[in-house]
């Protein structure tokens, strides 16, 4: 490791041992990291370790992934691989079926998403307004397809347990539009996200899901084959808040919604810059 | 005083020094309170006794150096006094590492020997501090690292652990220079064609980015072989330079593309990024079969339709390529705006898509340069 180069310019690293130049990397990114393996054999060899990429992926990753339906396959990978895995690929988890999780790509924050059959849809049950339909392109079993309703209420849960802590969280509903819509873009839909048992971090707007040609949408493509329009944002400080809720509503009895997809509501961490 | 006079006098006002000899063989004298600091000197005397006399002193791992020694001590005597603020220690060890990058090293190493973390922490966050946000490039310059990795091994292909059409593309790009690096290991003799067919690929691939009706076998009209050969000429230093500069919202890794290139590396800002413009367009196709060999004959209809569509394309990227570059290394789960939207008229994009892969001008691009090759580690990023 130490062997000269330009005859004399000798690294300056070297001095350093393993365990050393581990600490450094992993108090770098995990963008760095993947950088770091290409500068030299002695970088990428510590840059590619499970010492490093470990730090990089939540405690008790081994927890919620024994948990998930791809676990026998994700435990064989390195902590690298599983880490890019995960920001890509969101793992199901078992027990639910309606829940996947997944890692933010620069940080290695927690990102889950609750699918439709996990969310609490008014009028979901009645197959004359909503109906439930495999689609290849959803990560989940079911998606649901709304007909037609009065009343749209779709409220979604999650535990501030689960989410990272110390982190800036914005929930988003993952929708596709149907051929056929209508009913989203002369009224506002009120959108909400506060936690379940107080007040505390209520955010509230009201946004018009489909605005006319020419105006500004307020949903954006995933690149996944899915819209998103965000729901709010909340700050998950130390995870004992107990449950974040979040809502969107459009219940004016004289209008008839048509015509959405819903996949279910993702929450993941945001960086406000 | 006389001696007797001494011995009154309280233990608590009298000094112990502990004895502490480097790896080069000089002994000094420490307070001991000051050396106790460090968890390895204190087990030295406490455990083994050392270190009450010269001749007993306490012998330092060899990373110790003099100089070294002087810096632990400095930091470990403002460290040890108990009544400091935390403001004031943080402000100490503001000042405290600001030095320069190889004694920053040699400290970090000689803090660990000693097994004294908060200074190992206090060394390791400033240097990483310092790999933050460089390319490799700028890290090996840095800490005066070889370049050592052989493009073989910076062209591993990504675990595509995804459906990201652009990594599975990217794969398809790397699995193809790979076989192309091994080829011309292979044969030796025709290099220089292949290289003259790579020259006229990137000239290819550039008038069609350009909207310029090149004709996609690769025939080089004369203002493309200009084009190629003024590239030519800067010098290889200049062509790093203006690469590593390219992109520069931590997107470092892209801006190796053309780094350490030879002939084939592009000089210009402009040829630089809109090579990373067709990379980057590639990343969104899906390439399911790798083995699916490139259509060698397009009817002139289905060619318009292509060319028409990477006008287009080329168009709509190299509008936005500062942000587009931040969202390709995001990749993913931000909010990038996808340029093929996959709705209603999905399967068609695709199938027009497919096409447009097929053509000459992917298959130029894959063959073209060396030096376009990203590291893997630098794309997902």
């Amino acid at each position: 490791m130490t062997t000269p180069v330009d005859g004399g310019a000798r690294d300056i690293i070297s001095c350093l041992p393993a365990e050393c130049l581990a600490q450094i990397i992993s108090l770098t990114s995990p963008a760095d990291t993947c950088r770091s393996a290409a500068v030299s054999h002695s970088f990428q060899s510590i840059a590619d370790s499970d010492d490093v990429w470990k730090s990089f992926l939540p405690s008790d990753h081994e927890d919620i992934l024994s948990g998930t339906t791809s676990w026998p396959e994700l435990s064989a990978l390195s902590k690298k691989e599983l880490y890019l895995r995960l920001c890509d690929n969101p793992a199901i988890i078992k027990s639910n079926q309606n829940m996947s999780f997944a890692l933010e790509r620069q940080s290695g924050k927690k990102c889950y998403m609750v699918g439709a059959r996990g969310l609490a849809i008014v009028w979901g049950d009645t197959p004359t307004y909503w109906t439930w339909t495999n689609l290849p392109e959803s990560r989940f079993r079911e998606v649901a397809e709304l007909r037609y309703v009065w009343w749209f209420d779709i409220k979604g849960r999650i535990g501030t347990r689960m989410l990272s802590p110390a982190t800036n969280y914005a929930a988003y509903m993952v929708f596709k539009f149907a051929r056929n819509r209508k009913g989203f873009s002369h009224k506002a839909m009120d959108l909400r996200v506060h936690l379940e048992d107080s007040i505390a971090g209520q955010g509230r707007k009201l946004v018009i899901l489909d605005p006319a040609d020419g105006l500004p949408k307020p949903y954006q493509e995933r690149g996944d084959g899915w819209l998103e329009i965000e729901i709010g944002e909340f700050f998950n400080d130390t995870g004992d808040d107990g449950t974040l809720l979040c809502s969107l509503m459009e219940t004016d009895g004289r209008f008839s919604k048509v015509g959405l997809i819903v996949e279910g509501i993702e929450f993941r961490p945001k960086n406000n810059i | 005083m006389s001696e007797v006079d001494m011995a009154v006098i309280k233990p608590e006002m009298m000094k112990s020094y502990i004895w502490l000899q480097t790896a080069d063989g000089s002994i000094q004298q420490v307070e001991q309170e000051v050396a106790m600091f460090c968890p390895m000197i204190c087990h030295e005397i406490i455990q083994k006794g050392m270190g009450s006399s010269k001749n007993y002193a306490i012998s330092l791992p060899q990373r110790v150096s003099p100089a070294m020694l002087s810096l632990i001590l400095d930091y470990c005597r403002f460290h040890q006094v108990p009544g400091r603020s935390n403001k004031e220690r943080k402000s100490f060890d503001e000042k405290f590492i600001r030095m320069d990058t190889k004694r920053l090293c040699e400290l970090t190493s000689a803090a660990d020997s000693l097994q004294l973390k908060p200074l190992v922490d206090l060394t390791s966050r400033a240097l990483a501090r310092i790999i933050e946000g460089k390319t490799p490039e700028e890290i090996r310059e840095i800490f005066h690292l070889p370049d050592d990795l052989t493009e073989e091994e910076k062209l591993e292909p990504l675990k595509n652990t995804t459906d990201d059409p652009r990594i599975r593309l990217l794969n398809r790009l790397y699995a193809k220079k790979r076989k192309e690096l091994k080829e011309r290991q292979k044969q030796k003799n025709i290099e220089v064609e292949e290289e003259r067919v790579d020259e006229r690929s990137v000239d290819d691939l550039l008038s069609f980015i350009n909207g310029e009706n090149a004709d996609s076998k690769g025939v080089a009209t004369s203002k493309n072989k200009k084009k190629n050969r003024r590239r030519k000429d800067p010098q290889k230093s200049t062509s790093i330079d203006h690469a590593t500069e390219s992109p520069k919202k931590g997107s470092n890794g892209l801006g190796c593309l053309g780094t350490g290139g030879d002939n084939e590396s592009h000089s210009t800002l402009s040829e630089t990024s809109k090579l990373q413009d067709v990379e980057d367009d590639i990343f969104y196709h899906k390439v399911e079969l790798d083995d699916v060999d490139i259509d060698d004959e397009i009817d002139p209809a289905l060619k318009e339709e292509i060319d028409r569509e990477v006008e287009d394309f080329a168009r709509r990227l190299n509008s936005d390529w500062p942000e587009r570059m931040q969202e390709l290394l995001s990749l993913g789960q931000e909010k990038s705006p996808v340029h093929f939207s996959i709705n209603g008229n999905g399967s068609l994009r695709k199938h027009q898509r497919d096409r447009w892969l097929r053509s000459e001008v992917t298959e130029s691009m894959l063959l073209g340069g060396d030096e376009q090759m990203k590291s893997k580690n630098e794309i997902q990023w």
